[in-house]
């Protein structure tokens, strides 16, 4: 046997420029003598934005490298496209906390460009050690950016428990990704998992499998922050700094969403095999019950939410319901695959705009706005364009028409209304009705109430914008519209991307 | 003496550190007598891993577990204790729990052999693992063998900067 070396490949490009840039930040700033928060910035941009061209221009759909552990799909392709773009706008979101809370510029963009790359991994990986990797990188650098402002218990908090929850929640994983090894009979790779799946050699590859594929579910559903898997969420998003709770909310959601559809993949009836469409239904059951108690407890529990980064922390897991009705009409074979994956990519485009727009006016606003929703009260009066950006976030996430939010949830309930899941689709729109009170009630603080003397007192935003955050909110605001007044261009650039 | 004469001695010389060493571990009243007595018990572990000719996992084993794990466990008895620690003594129903609960685990460990390597020889043949592991390293897995490294490289990144002081 002789070690093949693989060729250099466009296939790798992505990721080594994102790790390349990663480092090469943290390997310059040793030079330094000053922080250089600006000049970081920009690395990390040109990284991102390098990294997505070439993807565009060099990666075909379909492309698969490394033995089949990396496949660049229709859904994971355009996902790293995505998450690349959200990853962008996150950059550019950080420029006002990253300058006011001083936080080390150089460790803080480094590791975010690090967790842009195990979620981009994540959502190309079709193997199990690949998925598991990168899902534990994204947490590593999770940890770290949560606790990065070490004087402040809240963040303190918000780290530890991530750190906790999220070890925990990787034993669940990794369990599961043994069994599914064993039900493959040696092998991690996805594809060997689907003809276990297809083909069981003997009962106890049937156990495995099964086995495997709940753990494997359980740990997920503590990354999608799945009900009852949610707890931290709140306490985790309102103790990080603004920006990466962002990244958890709108990025981790994206790739962690995208991987579970290509693990459960084998389980997407393509003809009428007993032992599949047995763990078929078993699993859509399982998933049922996430999305309906998701929906139910993230929409009821965000309105007693007086704080606003748990308020949309709430608002997330409702939100994660959502998707996962994607990922039930994804395993029911009477939609075409093509369709189920569009509505899915539509819907998470819309998700990670308007989620930065909104954590994005929370950052800008300084610790007052990232507090209580009281802050906002008369801000339409102290800052328009703010308020502006952040009515068109809250509008798009309730799924008002015009907006984005809109679009995304049309068409993924008209895709889950075709696939029969009725009672779940009036759950949804139920839950958007009442979602509407608790968004609505800031565009109503913002735009009725009058500011009183110590919020304009806490204000911080007395200083002009940075020029990068106002770069960031104006094309997230600016998109979240277009797609939502002419849905026509989003799919028009789903198509040539 | 035969091969099979001297692997049977060095296996019941290595099993019966592992026990006594296991007994000091559980009854020890002092926890970094405890601690040394685990130093053993994992050593006798490298040592069966070396006996089954699973040479990368001995000296994996010795590695992570003795020379870290271990280290670990008594920097953090130094940093939390200023006094000696004396542990806590074990009623006779914690006894009975333990002796329960080893008894269980022992019987699955009887049926999983039993049920899956019954007719298999109790030592593979002898061959070197190293080289079929890097093949695999840097074939097959390679991805996420890189990946990992990545993943290192963020965490050492973080903590370089977490137990920074604050002078900067």
């Amino acid at each position: 046997m002789t070690v093949s070396w693989p060729t250099i490949e466009w296939t790798w490009a992505p990721l080594v420029l994102l790790a390349l840039t990663a480092v090469g930040i943290v390997m310059a700033d040793l030079f330094m003598r000053a922080p250089r928060p600006a000049l970081w910035m920009q690395l990390g941009l040109l990284g991102l934005l390098a990294a997505g061209t070439a993807v565009v221009l060099k990666i075909p759909d379909g492309v698969s490298a490394f033995n089949q552990a990396v496949r660049y799909d229709g859904l994971g392709r355009l996902g790293v496209l995505v998450i690349l773009a959200g990853g962008c706008l996150i950059v550019l979101i950080s420029h006002r906390p990253v300058r006011r809370d001083e936080l080390p510029a150089a460790e803080y963009f480094a590791l975010l460009l690090l967790v842009v790359l195990g979620l981009a991994t994540l959502s190309i990986s079709f193997e199990l050690m690949a998925i598991f990797l990168s899902v534990e990188m994204v947490s590593v650098g999770v940890y770290i950016l949560a606790g990065l402002r070490r004087g402040d218990t809240r963040g303190s908090e918000a780290a530890m428990k991530y750190f906790v929850l999220a070890a925990f929640s990787a034993g669940f994983l990794v369990l599961g990704f043994a069994f599914l090894y064993g039900g493959a009979e040696g092998s991690t790779l996805l594809g060997r998992i689907a003809l276990a799946v297809h083909r069981p050699s003997t009962p106890f590859t049937v156990g495995c499998v099964l086995a495997g594929f709940a753990l494997a579910l359980t740990g997920f559903a503590f990354k999608l922050t799945l009900v009852p898997f949610h707890l931290y969420a709140a306490d985790v998003f309102d103790g990080a700094p603004t920006p990466v709770a962002a990244v958890l909310a709108a990025l981790s959601k994206a790739a962690g969403l995208i991987a579970l559809i290509h693990l459960l993949s084998p389980l997407r009836i393509v003809s009428n095999e007993t032992m599949q469409s047995a763990l078929t239904q078993d699993f859509t059951g399982l998933l049922w019950i996430f999305a309906a108690l998701s929906i139910v407890v993230g929409n009821a529990v965000a309105l007693v939410q007086r704080r606003i980064k748990r308020m949309l922390a709430y608002s997330t897991i409702a939100h994660s319901g959502y998707l996962l009705i994607g990922v039930l009409v994804f395993l029911d074979n009477t939609v075409r695959m093509a369709e189920v994956e569009t509505a899915i990519l539509v819907y998470l485009i819309a998700y990670v705009l308007m989620n930065v727009g909104a954590f994005g006016v929370a950052a800008a606003l300084g610790p007052a706005g990232e507090g209580e929703i009281e802050h906002y009260a008369g801000l339409a009066r102290r800052s328009p364009a703010l308020a502006l950006a952040m009515t068109v976030a809250l509008l798009s996430l309730t799924g008002i028409p015009a907006t984005a939010g809109f679009v995304g949830k049309l068409t993924l309930f008209a895709r889950a209304v075709e696939a029969g899941h009725i009672a779940l689709v009036v759950l949804a729109v139920l839950g958007s009705a009442v979602s509407a009170y608790y968004y609505l009630r800031i565009v109503v603080y913002m735009y009725m109430r009058e500011s009183s003397t110590e919020t304009v007192g806490a204000d911080t935003d007395a200083a002009p914008l940075e020029l990068g955050h106002k770069i960031g909110l104006i094309l997230s605001t600016a998109a979240t519209v277009l797609f939502g007044v002419f849905p026509q261009t989003l799919l028009f650039l789903l198509k040539i991307l | 003496m035969s091969p099979e004469i001297v692997q049977a001695v060095i296996f019941y010389f290595l099993a019966a550190m592992l026990v006594v060493s296991c007994a000091i571990v559980v009854f020890s009243h002092s926890i970094v007598n405890a601690c040394f007595a685990l130093l053993f018990t994992l050593l006798a572990v490298a040592g069966f891993y070396a006996l089954l000719g699973a040479d990368f996992l001995a000296v994996t084993q010795v590695v992570v577990y003795v020379g870290g794990i271990l280290v670990l466990l008594l920097f953090g008895i130094l940093l939390t204790s200023p006094l000696p620690i004396v542990l806590g003594v074990a009623t006779r129903r914690t006894y009975y729990l333990a002796v329960a609960a080893g008894a269980a685990v022992f019987a699955m460990l009887m049926i999983i052999v039993r049920a899956f390597w019954a007719g298999q020889p109790a030592v593979p043949e002898q061959q070197s693992t190293l080289e079929a592991l890097g093949m695999l390293l840097l074939g097959k897995y390679l991805f996420p063998f890189e990946f990992a490294s990545l993943t290192l490289l963020a965490a050492l990144i973080g903590a370089a900067y977490l137990v920074r002081r604050n002078d900067r």
